[in-house]
């Protein structure tokens, strides 16, 4: 009998050998019980893998993709997602620095004499009504229902300022839009609060992966 | 470059990337739920089932990412699923360390694979077999008999020669051979 062709089994089973080389291979399976019970084998296992089915995962992953892709209103709750959005202090210590800043940015602009006037807020909180919130709305929700859950295991001062922020940013937004619904042609109102709520859903995107990546 | 296994063409998904690329969350979304349980076998089988939530969701971001690239040359399910193979390559080094440290390469299936049988009683389904093979062989036996590249695609992939590859794919099978169960018309 002609040495065992273990190792050539693979690529015989594949086709991956030259005619010569399958040839030999024949010859020596037609007496060898063991090699070709080995064949039977690696057939086995190729045919079972090109066979395998996919398998949905077990966790749910989308809340995690859209929170992650600033699609936060198509997620559910923040807590079922809570591995991927713990807010440690530091990142929120860095996140308020980001939304004070912006924070500063819109109050500023919007309180300028050139700009628009009025305070439809009359300086109360504001609520946000999720019915008409778009989705970046309801990722500024979002953010503060991860607050509320974390305020405990937070220092406080760190939750004060953002919250802060938050506020602020969200009542120059309301003065925008009322600004707009009294001068609904004004191009510069509506380009200027488009841009400052698409500003406002990139910083919570860098908020978000800065949750991500701890 | 073939893809037979993942193949997916329809209309459907060209429509759903076009209206993605847009800004669309919710048309991301039932991508996300047509493709999930492709790419989540696909993170399971390569790099492990402890990482492959974590792939998933790192796939579909990255997705999300370069839509702007997308351009409809080949199906959408196709360019995720090398979106996907690509993530995962880029990872398999960390990957593979973090399993080495539960998985070392001198594990039982790879004892079993001088020539001792597995008993019944202990032999894993292929699934669970195929997350126990060393890495390199792993990856290389995912790549090929499950996702239907050959081994100068594989080759190419993973900066390795088509022999290695070739190498690499039969220590897979023969490892995994004792680890299935007889079928039917086997028993």
């Amino acid at each position: 009998m002609t040495p065992h062709v273990t190792d050539q089994l693979s690529d015989y089973l594949d086709d991956e050998l030259t005619a010569d080389q399958r040839q030999a291979v024949d010859g020596h399976l037609a007496s060898c019980l063991s090699c070709t019970s080995t064949l039977a084998d690696l057939r086995r296992v190729a045919v079972r893998a090109r066979d395998l089915a996919d398998i949905a995962p077990r966790a749910e992953l989308w809340s995690g993709i859209a929170t992650r892709i600033g699609a936060a209103s198509a997620a559910p709750p923040m807590h079922r997602t809570s591995r991927r959005v713990t807010l440690s202090l530091p990142q929120l210590a860095a996140a308020a620095v980001l939304l004070v800043a912006l924070g500063g940015g819109v109050v500023w602009q919007f309180t300028a004499p050139s700009g628009p006037t009025g305070d439809p807020m009359g300086g109360a909180a504001f609520v946000a009504a999720p019915a008409a919130a778009t989705a970046y709305d309801q990722a500024v929700i979002r953010l503060e229902g991860v607050l509320r859950e974390r305020r405990d295991q937070l220092d406080a001062r760190t939750v004060q300022v953002l919250e802060e922020s938050l506020l602020t940013i969200d009542r120059a937004i309301l003065r925008a839009q009322a600004a707009l619904e009294a001068d609904p042609g004004d191009p510069y109102l509506r380009t200027h609060l488009a841009e400052t709520r698409q500003r406002k859903l990139s910083l919570l995107r860098q908020v978000v992966t800065l949750t991500v990546s701890s | 470059m073939g893809l037979p296994r993942f193949v997916n063409k329809t209309s459907d998904d060209a429509t759903l990337a076009a209206q993605a690329a847009a800004g669309d969350h919710s048309a991301f979304e039932r991508l996300y739920q047509a493709h999930v349980a492709r790419i989540h076998s696909l993170a399971r089988r390569m790099a492990g089932a402890t990482v492959a939530d974590e792939l998933t969701q790192d796939v579909f971001v990255r997705a999300w990412d370069k839509l702007g690239t997308f351009r409809g040359e080949s199906a959408f399910g196709t360019w995720l699923h090398r979106l996907a193979i690509n993530l995962m390559l880029s990872r398999r080094l960390r990957t593979g360390r973090e399993r080495d440290r539960f998985l070392p390469e001198g594990d039982a299936i790879v004892g079993e694979a001088s020539g001792r049988p597995a008993r019944v009683g202990l032999r894993l389904d292929l699934e669970r077999a195929i997350e126990r093979l060393p890495p390199g062989a792993r990856q290389v036996f995912v790549l090929h008999d499950v996702e239907g590249y050959k081994h100068q695609e594989i080759g190419q992939m993973l900066d390795i020669a088509s022999g290695t590859s070739k190498a690499q794919l039969h220590r897979a099978r023969m490892l995994l051979r004792h680890h299935l169960e007889p079928s039917a018309q086997e028993r």
